[in-house]
């Protein structure tokens, strides 16, 4: 129709040309156009998937959209949870699955990958805060994950609460405690607190408890308390050394070994110890007397077999 | 026979309404268009993007540019700004399939692909189907995985003989790292204009991640050949001579999608 505005057959404008707008599109921020194009894209696609949840929920009462959905997860479950079957408590040990099995697989998914997340990050930063953070984390990710799937069969607040913390003593009584000490024999992390021959301070060892120390292996041992004399700022002074040390094993019981002070039997029970460090002074002021200790088998904590942290010097030993 | 004065004929000798017109010396939307149009099959998408802008600022009522520019700012993967481009060409050109199809792949392309299938559906069912409608119907499939991805950019070059239908075909597969699938169309391509050294260039990348290297350095080279000062063509020939044996290429060459 003549003087119409918009076309009456598909409802395009017939004022285009006369309208006011801009006909530059909008353009992504010089920040977000560095970035490289898989970032990129999993930013805009988190963003994405945030909007469309504020979207979801707009104009609705937040309460009242998650009652509603609570109430639709528990009908679907019959009020049950998602447990149905003995056999799945068992899934309960593995965060996430299950939920996978149940057709939650998005939310199975999401428990997995956080999990394994903070797992890869404590076991490769073990021994350090960061990794005893994210140790933590993920056995209280473990434990949100089953009163998850368990909990949508209890009502009332206090029924939740009993869950959860049934939830939380059964997990770490059943799994983590039985895990972490079986782990802890084989593989401890220690962090030295001070340089030791060529071991920095801060660097991370791993030690197996139930290895035998043989000859020629480095041992974390229990140091027989020892004291020397000396001058510490021009007064004299008394350095006592005690505690945990590391050292290589020269020989075992019954060994003879020719040394510079001397020739040394070593006695049963016990093995000679040449200390990591050697004679280099702890403390300025000090002689240390003898890198070599003979040593109680009884007193050797583990071998010391790999080092850790700092990445880079990730090592064997 | 009055009354059928006013009726339309198309006029075989007439140019079409985006061909670049002889006359005048103004730079009208057709210049600007020819323009943005010859970056675009340059591979410089940015610089087209600003034409296609120049184009609408002429004639606000060309569809074409409208939808050229969304496509642009897909290429240059700015998806959210491309969804809010079409949104804003749709409300100017309601049910336009071409918008709508853009819409759909700058929805596949962020990962929501149920929008896109829906928006991919309801451009095909606008009247009058075209090359770019079957690309975005390919590029939803290619995403999700579903088998029927070449029927629809086979057809989509049925459709229309431009050298540009297969190219951006093979552009689409490259994203999706379906570098096999791309190799055939950038070759589609270069059937239909050997001397596109954007072709060639895009060969070379498709041969390059595929672990085809002595064949991916000749494609640049050609391509160099056609365009000497070409940065990219250069940037990555450098690389490939330099480069030797690496476990990454092995693993590429074993892994790469079909």
């Amino acid at each position: 129709m003549p003087g119409s505005q918009l076309c009456a057959r598909c409802r395009a404008s017939l004022a285009v040309q006369s309208m006011a707008f801009d006909v530059n599109p909008p353009r992504a921020s010089d920040a977000v156009r560095r970035l490289p194009m898989p970032v990129r894209q999993f930013w805009y696609r988190q963003r994405m998937a945030v909007s469309r949840m504020i979207g979801s929920l707009r104009g609705e009462n937040l309460v009242e959209v998650l009652t509603r959905r609570r109430s639709i997860a528990r009908s679907r479950t019959d009020g049950a949870g998602l447990i149905s079957s003995p056999g799945d408590w068992l899934l309960l040990a593995v965060p996430g699955l299950v939920q996978w099995r149940y057709g939650e697989q998005t939310r199975g998914k999401i428990a997995m990958g956080v999990f394994a997340v903070l797992l890869f990050v404590g076991v490769i930063f073990t021994g350090q805060a960061i990794g005893s953070a994210a140790q933590g984390l993920m056995v209280a990710w473990h434990i949100a994950c089953t009163v998850d799937a368990v909990q949508r069969a209890f009502d009332g607040l206090r029924d939740r609460i009993v869950v959860t913390l049934f939830s939380a003593v059964a997990l770490v009584g059943l799994i983590y405690w039985p895990l972490s000490s079986a782990v802890s024999r084989v593989a401890m992390p220690i962090s030295l607190n001070m340089p030791l021959g060529d071991f920095n301070q801060g660097d991370v060892l791993i030690v197996n408890q139930i290895a035998n120390p043989t000859v020629g292996r480095l041992v974390l041992y229990d140091q027989p308390v020892a004291q020397f004399t000396g001058t510490y700022r021009n007064l004299n002074a008394v350095y006592r050394q005690e505690g945990q040390w590391i050292g290589r094993v020269i020989a075992g019981p019954g060994q003879e070994v020719t040394i510079s002070e001397g020739k040394v039997i070593v006695p049963a029970d016990c093995v000679l110890i040449e200390r990591v460090g050697g004679q280099t002074p702890i403390v300025e002021g000090f002689e240390m007397p003898s890198p070599f200790v003979i040593v109680r088998k009884s007193s050797i904590v583990g071998t010391v077999y790999l080092r850790t942290h700092p990445l880079h010097r990730f090592t064997s030993l | 026979v009055a009354r059928f004065d006013k009726l339309e004929w198309d006029d075989e000798d007439a140019p079409g309404p985006l061909e670049p017109r002889e006359s005048s010396g103004e730079k009208d939307e057709h210049h600007w268009f020819a323009m943005a149009e010859k970056q675009r099959r340059d591979g410089l998408h940015e610089n087209a993007l600003r034409f296609y802008s120049r184009t609408l600022e002429v004639n606000r009522s060309l569809v074409e540019a409208w939808v050229a520019q969304v496509q642009m700012l897909v290429m240059l993967g700015e998806y959210p700004q491309a969804i809010t481009w079409s949104q804003k060409a749709l409300e100017l050109f309601p049910s336009h399939g071409d918008l709508l199809a853009s819409q759909a792949q700058a929805n596949c392309r962020l990962g929501d692909f149920k929008s896109a299938s829906s928006l991919s559906d309801a451009s095909l069912k606008q009247r009058g189907e075209t090359a770019y409608q079957w690309q975005v119907r390919g590029e939803v499939m290619t995403a999700t995985r579903q088998k029927n991805d070449r029927h629809c950019f086979d057809r989509a070059q049925i459709l229309s003989q431009d050298f540009l239908v297969p190219l951006e075909s093979a552009l689409i597969y490259i994203y999706h790292r379906a570098f096999v699938k791309a190799q055939q169309r950038a070759r589609a391509a270069l059937d239909r204009q050997p001397d596109s050294h954007f072709a060639w260039l895009t060969l070379g990348r498709c041969q390059e991640e595929s672990g085809m290297t002595d064949a991916a350095i000749q494609s640049y080279e050609h391509c160099l050949e056609m365009h000497p000062n070409h940065s990219e063509a250069t940037q990555r020939l450098s690389q490939l001579r330099q480069s030797g044996w690496s476990v990454k290429q092995v693993f590429r060459r074993l892994f790469t999608r079909e």
